[in-house]
């Protein structure tokens, strides 16, 4: 176990020096001198230089790397062009807002997906089923982009029930479509994971014995076939966490929600170059720290894993 | 239990929190009380900003954002009116000497910064001349990351030194030798002198830029590095807290130093919050629903839905505040005089007579901007300026057929095809762009578009890379300075390679530069627009670039906001705003 723990930590750092050099390599491939940027339209030659200069964008490519990845390493992400503000304490302070996001969305994802996935497969190829799994259908086609857009159209512009921009701090409301919006895919996927697993399970041997042998139905169904099924089902919801909290872009864009993802399409409008950095390592760490997490718990409840 | 039953109850148990979330805080109601004049004090004002701001500090604020906020926290020496016109705020009064090198400010000796912990006893202490000298030195200094040196670098005695010196000694780790800026001078508690190099007329229009206003030592050094999202100063209105991308919370400061004509304390207002929305269509829905006081610029895709041929309000809008004003702000096309398409001004001057500017204002802008560029670079609605004297270009087709055949490309024959850079943003740039081409095509000249993004779009052009490209001008100050400084001849690098930002065109007129070097120095304003007159009609005639048309800003104001004027510079300055609810 411990041989296994540790080639995964060997992987992730890895991956992170990967990370880290796309990120410090964005800054070559985007065009646009952050010089010029910062001091508008105005500025002459000289001025320009002097940014430069003051920010190191004249140093050699390998230098500007080396301390780049030095000062990655250690936390120091440098500070905004834009806004002047620490990176990190930035991406920190603003990374509970899409946790709350991501989170709740999930939360509510996972209850209704299994909710629906377990009526349709109990219920195969009646209405209620057809109609789910049509609705699933939609929910994983359909670009969370425009259902946002539609969302606050509807429930914001039209009907007026919910604020389509703001966030928590004035109050639950604000929470409620950026969070529906989110949840929508997700569930969909959850909701015929679920029905397919709970399919595959209700038509194994021992739920027609336990079946057979009286046992109440809504048992047979949580105790036995349910269970049993969510193990693909748990995977799933894992895997979406560490999608979710990577940045819900253009969901946090839409709803003018201040998470990592709205603060990293300003970036990108802005040039901002040592923010889009921030925010892209940021999220991979995140990714590779959950995704880590999930393979160590696999790992400990799956025998199988170790060996592969 | 049956299934259904036992699925119904989870379900119903969701709805129902879904729904009391629903019912949740919204906006709170306001507190209005009764002031004289009929004015009502206290409410919260919710704005809208529609990009991010880069910083409260001073020596950080260069963008147009920032400093609507900062205005609110900050006062300057000088500030403008909603006509642009000069108007005291912290300096009662200014004499400048007949050499126009010497600028004294009378200060008020009534005014306190905000309370903050940064002071002894949390209690803002006395606003004095010393702190001027303090604020203006900050923006010479380079470790303070000022973007403001350009400005001053050239006209304030000693701010070149004194910046070299900083630098210098920050490479070599040592104490800096030059401690102070020769041309700034507290001469005692209520007076502050400013000493020039040279004449520079449009110097006291710097005092209202936002690098400008004044702040206490005590704050920068107790906030250091992040003074920038801790800003103090003598404003109307308290800094309270600021979440980026999201909101910035400003209280107001009861100890305010002035007072309207009616005897009331200003501001009336009990607080603002700047929202960060930066989608207009997402803005307007928000103003839509009450829950933003203004929606600064209409969506174009949604001009027709909202303003009338008259340009009243649509009923569906007519319950708010429509505000219109001419901008200090032209859009034109840039030649790159110096490439071989576009060195004979015959060709520039053809390009400019055969756009109809009107068609373009009617079918592709809709009403939404004010006038043709038919007067040069200077808006007419530049103060003290007969910008109508300056004659520049109509639509007239045939001499525009004529002067390309002058040019030695009759019927646009052996001219070579054009690329016309523009930037993204909107539909707007790009649907006058394809009116353009579709005009130009009448003189034989075929114009490709190309659309870039704009960093590289502006790399483009400070390099010499782009012949025929999309810019706006926006004026910093309302001095016509602000604009005809792009076509300066000493803005252009000595090397052709280098880049060259500000004249862009790279247009060098020995007779231009003399007579714009005579105007900045003349300070008797009549004199010196008249000169800047005679300036602008050389570069007009020499069609620098092609005028298209001058900007117009729209906002909507709920219809309780009062005191909230639209100026040609967009400046917002909330210290006599009130809510009529």
């Amino acid at each position: 176990m411990a041989t296994y723990i540790i080639r995964k930590l060997l992987y992730s750092i890895l991956v992170l020096i990967g990370v880290i050099t796309v990120t410090f390599s964005l800054m070559y491939v985007i065009p646009g001198d952050p010089a010029r940027l910062m001091l508008g339209q105005r500025a002459d030659i000289a001025s320009i230089d002097a940014v430069r200069k003051q920010l190191g964008l004249d140093d050699p490519l390998y230098v500007q790397y080396g301390r780049f990845m030095i000062k990655a390493v250690q936390g120091d992400l440098g500070r905004s062009y834009s806004s002047n503000r620490d990176v990190l304490t930035t991406i920190i302070e603003t990374f509970p807002a899409t946790a709350v996001l991501a989170v709740s969305a999930l939360i509510l994802s996972s209850i209704i997906g299994i909710l629906i996935g377990v009526i349709s497969s109990v219920r195969p190829y009646t209405f209620a089923d057809n109609f789910s799994m049509l609705v699933a259908l939609f929910g994983i086609s359909f670009p969370p982009f425009a259902l946002g857009l539609i969302m606050a159209l509807v429930f914001g512009a039209w009907l007026k029930w919910f604020p389509i921009s703001g966030y928590i701090n004035n109050g639950m409301i604000y929470l409620v479509l950026p969070m529906l919006t989110l949840a929508l895919r997700p569930l969909a996927i959850i909701a015929r994971l679920t029905r397919s697993s709970m399919l595959d399970v209700l038509g194994q041997d021992y739920v027609r014995t336990a079946r057979a042998k009286g046992v109440n139905e809504w048992k047979v169904i949580i105790k036995h076939a349910l269970r049993n099924a969510l193990n693909p089902v748990i995977t799933t919801i894992s895997a979406w966490l560490a999608a979710l909290l990577g940045g819900t872009f253009f969901i946090e864009y839409i709803f003018n929600w201040p998470g990592i993802g709205l603060l990293a399409i300003n970036s990108i409008l802005s040039l901002d170059f040592p923010m889009i950095q921030g925010t892209v390592l940021f999220t991979a760490v995140i990714f590779i720290i959950v995704n880590m997490i999930v393979d160590i718990v696999y790992a400990f409840l799956d025998p199988k894993v170790k060996l592969s | 239990m049956n299934i259904t039953t036992m699925f119904k109850t989870p379900l119903l148990i969701l709805l129902a929190a879904i729904i009391s979330v629903s019912c949740g805080k919204k906006s709170g109601s306001d507190n209005l009380v009764e002031l004289n004049g009929g004015i009502k004090g206290g409410g919260i004002f919710i704005a809208n900003e529609t990009e991010n701001i880069r910083s409260l500090d001073p020596v950080g604020i260069n963008d147009v954002v920032s400093h609507h906020v900062a205005h609110q926290i900050y006062d300057l020496l000088v500030d403008l009116d909603t006509n642009l016109q000069l108007r005291p705020m912290l300096a009662t009064r200014w004499d400048i000497s007949p050499d126009g090198l010497t600028y004294t400010f009378h200060l008020r000796n009534d005014v306190n910064f905000h309370d903050n912990a940064c002071f002894p006893g949390g209690k803002g202490r006395k606003f004095v001349a010393g702190d001027v000298e303090y604020s203006f030195k900050r923006v010479l200094d380079p470790r303070t990351g000022s973007l403001g040196f350009d400005f001053y670098k050239n006209y304030v005695d000693g701010a070149k030194e004194y910046n070299e010196e900083i630098t210098k000694a920050t490479t070599e780790k040592r104490e800096p030798k030059i401690t102070d800026v020769k041309g700034y001078k507290a001469l005692d508690d209520s007076t502050f002198q400013v000493k020039l190099t040279k004449p520079f007329a449009p110097f006291i229009y710097y005092m209202c830029q936002g690098f400008s206003y004044i702040v206490p030592k005590e704050a920068v050094e107790k906030y250091g590095k992040d003074f920038f999202q801790n800003p103090v100063g003598t404003g109307p209105f308290v800094f309270k807290s600021w979440t980026p991308d999201l909101e910035i919370i400003m209280d107001r400061n009861p100890n305010y130093w002035d007072k309207d004509e009616f005897g009331n304390q200003i501001p009336y207002l009990a607080g603002i919050k700047f929202r960060f929305i930066k989608d207009l269509s997402q803005q307007l829905l928000e103003f839509k629903n009450g829950n933003l006081y203004e929606s600064y610029r209409i969506p174009n895709e949604l001009f027709k839905t909202i303003v009338n041929e008259d340009k009243t309000l649509t009923p569906e809008y007519s319950n708010f505040i429509v505000q219109r004003k001419t901008s200090l702000s032209t859009q034109y096309y840039g030649f790159l005089v110096t490439s071989k398409t576009f060195s004979d001004p015959k060709v520039r001057q053809a390009f400019n007579y055969a756009i109809d500017r009107e068609k373009i204002l009617k079918y592709v802008l809709q009403g939404s901007a004010t006038d043709p560029a038919i007067y040069g670079m200077v808006p007419p609605v530049m103060p003290n300026y007969n910008a109508k004297n300056v004659k520049g270009y109509t639509f007239d087709l045939a001499k525009a057929k004529q002067l390309m055949n002058e040019a030695g490309f009759p019927g646009g024959k052996g001219f070579p095809e054009v690329t016309l850079n523009i930037n993204e943003g909107g539909g707007r740039n790009t649907q006058i762009a394809e009116a353009i081409q579709d005009m130009l095509k009448e003189i034989g000249v075929t114009v490709k578009l190309q659309l870039l993004q704009f960093a590289q779009h502006l790399d483009n052009i400070d390099a010499g890379r782009s012949d025929f490209y999309r810019l706006g001008w926006n004026a910093d100050y309302p001095d016509p300075e602000t604009f005809l400084n792009l076509f300066y001849g000493k803005n252009v690098p000595a090397n052709p390679k280098d880049v060259s930002p500000i004249n862009s065109f790279r247009y060098k007129n020995p007779e231009y530069d003399a007579l714009f070097e005579k105007a900045i120095a003349t300070v008797d304003v009549a004199e010196r627009n008249r000169l800047y007159e005679q300036a602008e009609q050389l570069a007009v005639n020499d069609a620098v670039c092609l005028f298209i048309y001058y900007d117009e800003d729209w906002r909507l104001i709920q219809s309780f906001v009062r005191g909230f004027a639209l100026d040609p510079m967009h400046r917002v300055n909330m210290r006599f705003t009130w809510l009529d609810k």
